[in-house]
C-alpha cells in the first residue's frame, strides 16, 4: 500500500476515534435531514439542500484546519514524517481521508434530497443534478484544502476560526459579486438551488466541477508550501 | 554493508556532516562531523539548541541555511537518507488508540520493510523494547507514557536504522531500564543524543559535544572528561571547554582531532 493510502487510513481512524468523522457526516447529511423534517416546495427544498451543504463545507474546512494543527501540536505529524513520509504525502493523505468522509456525507445528503424531490411535482434532470452534486463535492475538497493550509500554519483553535471565516467570507463575497452568474468558483451550490427552475444547468455544472478541481489543485500547492515551512 | 568494511574501521567515514547549519538564534552556522559508530551526546547553552539540532536533522524543524549530509547523501527524502535515519523524541507522536503492534507494523509498512520480514521484525523490536505480548495488543493509552515510549523505540528500530537521533528519549522509564534499552548492540549504529541531563547518559555515549551560542564549542571523547577529573555534567563539559580555550587550543583542530 502506498504511503498516501497508509496516511489516509490513519487519518480516517483518527477521525473516527475522535468523533470528528461523525461531525463531518452529520454536518453534510444534516441539511437533507432538515429538508425531510420540514417539507416545502421543490425550489425551497433545493435551496435548503444547497444552503445546508454550504454550511457543512465551512464546517469541513474548520475541522480540517483544527485537525492538521492538532496533529502537528501533538507530534503525530512529526512521528509520521520521521517514518520517511514526505510532508506532501502526509498532506495528501489527510486531504484524501477528510475528502472521502465529506464525499460520503455529500452523497448521502444528495441521495436523500433526490428521494424527497421524487415525491414532488418536479422534473429534475438526473445528470444535471448529480453533476451539480459533484461540483459541490469538488468545492468542498477545495475548502478542506484551504483548511489544511491554515492548519499547517496556526494553532488548532485559531486555525479552525480562520479557516471557517475565510471559507464563509469567500463564499459570501463570490455570491454577492457574481450577481447570479454561475461562472464563478463554488457555483455548484447555486446550480443545485436552481435545478427546479427551467433552463440548461448541465454545462454550467460541468464547468463548476472543473473549476472546483482547479481550486483544489491551486490550494493544494499553497497548502504544500505552508506545510513545507511548518514546525512539526 | 559498505560501512562494515574493515577499511572503514580505520578510515571512519562521516555518518553525519553538518556545514554552517542555521536555525534562528539557536543554531548559528553550526558545523559538525560525526564519524560512523560514534555515540555522541550533545549538550548546549542555551539548552534548546541541542534539541533543535536533532529536530533539524530529523526533518521536524526547518533550517534557515546550511547543509546536512547523512551517509554521504544530501537528499533527505525517501530516495535519500530518510529511511536510514530514525528519530525518537521525548513524546513519540504515536496515536494512543493504536496498539504497540499496530504502531510498529505501520512503521514497517511506511519504511517498506519486506512483508515476509515485517511480522518477525515487529515481534523482535517489541521484545527488545520490553513490550510484553499482553501489552502489545492493547491500546497504548492503557499503558501510559512508559508503554508509549517503549513503542516509540520499537518503531524507531524496526528498519534497523544506521543513524539514530534521540531527543531526551525514554524519560518515563527508570534509569536502569533506560540505559539497557539505549545500549544498542553493534558497532555501526551512529547515535546522537540531545540531553539536558548529561549525567544520565553516562555509559551510553562515547563522545560529548557542547553547543554554545549555536556553534560547536567542543567535541571530545568522554574519556577526556575523566582525564581532566571532570564529571559528565553540564558544568563539567563547560569547564572542559573553558579550559581548552584558556589553554589556547583552537576549537576547530580540537574538534577535528576528536573525530579521528
Amino acid at each position: 500500500m502506498s504511503q498516501s493510502l497508509l496516511v489516509a487510513r490513519v487519518a480516517l481512524r483518527e477521525l473516527w476515534m475522535t468523533f470528528r468523522l461523525l461531525i463531518l457526516l452529520v454536518a453534510f447529511a444534516g441539511g437533507s435531514a432538515v429538508v425531510v423534517l420540514l417539507p416545502t416546495s421543490p425550489a425551497v427544498t433545493l435551496d435548503r439542500v444547497a444552503l445546508g451543504l454550504g454550511v457543512a463545507t465551512v464546517v469541513a474546512s474548520a475541522v480540517a484546519a483544527w485537525t492538521l494543527a492538532h496533529e502537528r501540536a501533538a507530534g503525530r505529524a512529526g512521528w509520521l514524517i520521521t517514518r520517511s513520509v514526505s510532508r506532501v504525502t502526509y498532506l495528501g493523505g489527510w486531504l484524501l481521508g477528510i475528502t472521502i468522509i465529506a464525499t460520503g456525507g455529500i452523497a448521502a445528503s444528495a441521495a436523500l434530497a433526490w428521494l424527497i424531490t421524487q415525491g414532488m411535482a418536479i422534473d429534475l434532470d438526473p445528470a444535471a443534478y448529480w453533476v451539480a452534486v459533484i461540483a459541490v463535492a469538488t468545492t468542498a475538497a477545495a475548502a478542506i484544502t484551504l483548511g489544511l493550509a491554515v492548519g499547517a500554519l496556526l494553532a488548532p483553535v485559531p486555525a479552525a476560526v480562520v479557516a471557517a471565516a475565510l471559507c464563509a467570507l469567500s463564499g459570501a463575497a463570490i455570491l454577492l459579486a457574481s450577481g447570479g452568474s454561475t461562472s464563478v468558483p463554488g457555483a455548484g451550490y447555486l446550480l443545485l438551488s436552481r435545478l427546479a427552475s427551467p433552463g440548461q444547468v448541465l454545462p454550467d455544472a460541468l464547468r463548476a466541477a472543473g473549476v472546483g478541481l482547479i481550486q483544489t489543485a491551486v490550494l493544494f500547492v499553497i497548502a504544500r508550501a505552508a506545510m513545507e515551512r511548518a514546525e512539526l | 554493508m559498505l560501512w562494515n568494511d574493515p577499511a572503514n574501521q580505520i578510515l571512519r567515514p562521516s555518518a553525519i556532516t553538518i556545514t554552517a547549519l542555521s536555525r534562528g538564534s539557536l543554531l548559528r552556522r553550526c558545523t559538525l562531523s560525526v564519524p560512523v559508530g560514534t555515540r555522541l551526546l550533545v549538550v548546549s547553552d542555551p539548552e534548546a539548541s541541542a534539541s533543535t539540532l536533532v529536530r533539524v536533522l530529523a526533518g521536524l524543524s526547518r533550517r534557515d541555511g546550511g547543509k546536512i549530509e547523512i551517509a554521504g547523501m544530501a537528499d533527505g527524502s525517501g530516495r535519500g537518507w530518510s529511511r536510514r535515519v530514525a528519530h525518537l523524541g521525548p513524546e513519540p507522536g504515536i496515536p494512543r488508540w493504536m496498539s504497540p503492534r499496530e504502531a510498529v507494523a505501520l512503521a514497517a509498512d511506511l519504511l517498506d520493510v519486506p512483508h515476509d520480514e515485517a511480522s518477525t521484525r515487529t515481534d523482535r523490536a517489541l521484545a527488545w523494547a520490553g513490550v510484553t505480548s499482553a501489552a502489545a495488543d492493547r491500546p497504548i493509552h492503557r499503558g501510559g507514557p512508559p508503554l508509549l515510549q517503549r513503542t516509540g523505540l520499537a518503531a524507531a528500530l524496526i528498519a534497523d536504522p544506521e543513524v539514530l537521533l534521540l531527543d531526551e528519549p525514554l524519560r518515563a522509564l527508570d534509569t536502569h531500564e533506560r540505559t539497557r534499552l539505549l545500549r544498542l548492540p553493534g558497532q555501526r549504529h551512529t547515535i546522537v543524543i540531545a540531553s539536558r541531563y548529561p549525567a544520565s547518559e553516562a555509559g551510553l555515549v562515547s563522545h560529548v559535544a557542547l553547543l554554545r551560542a549555536g556553534q560547536v564549542a567542543l567535541m571530545v571523547p568522554v574519556s577526556e572528561l575523566d582525564e581532566a577529573g571532570l564529571p559528565l555534567s553540564m558544568l563539567g563539559v563547560k569547564a572542559l571547554a573553558d579550559r581548552l580555550v584558556a589553554a589556547g587550543r583552537a576549537d576547530g583542530p580540537r574538534i577535528a582531532a576528536a573525530a579521528q
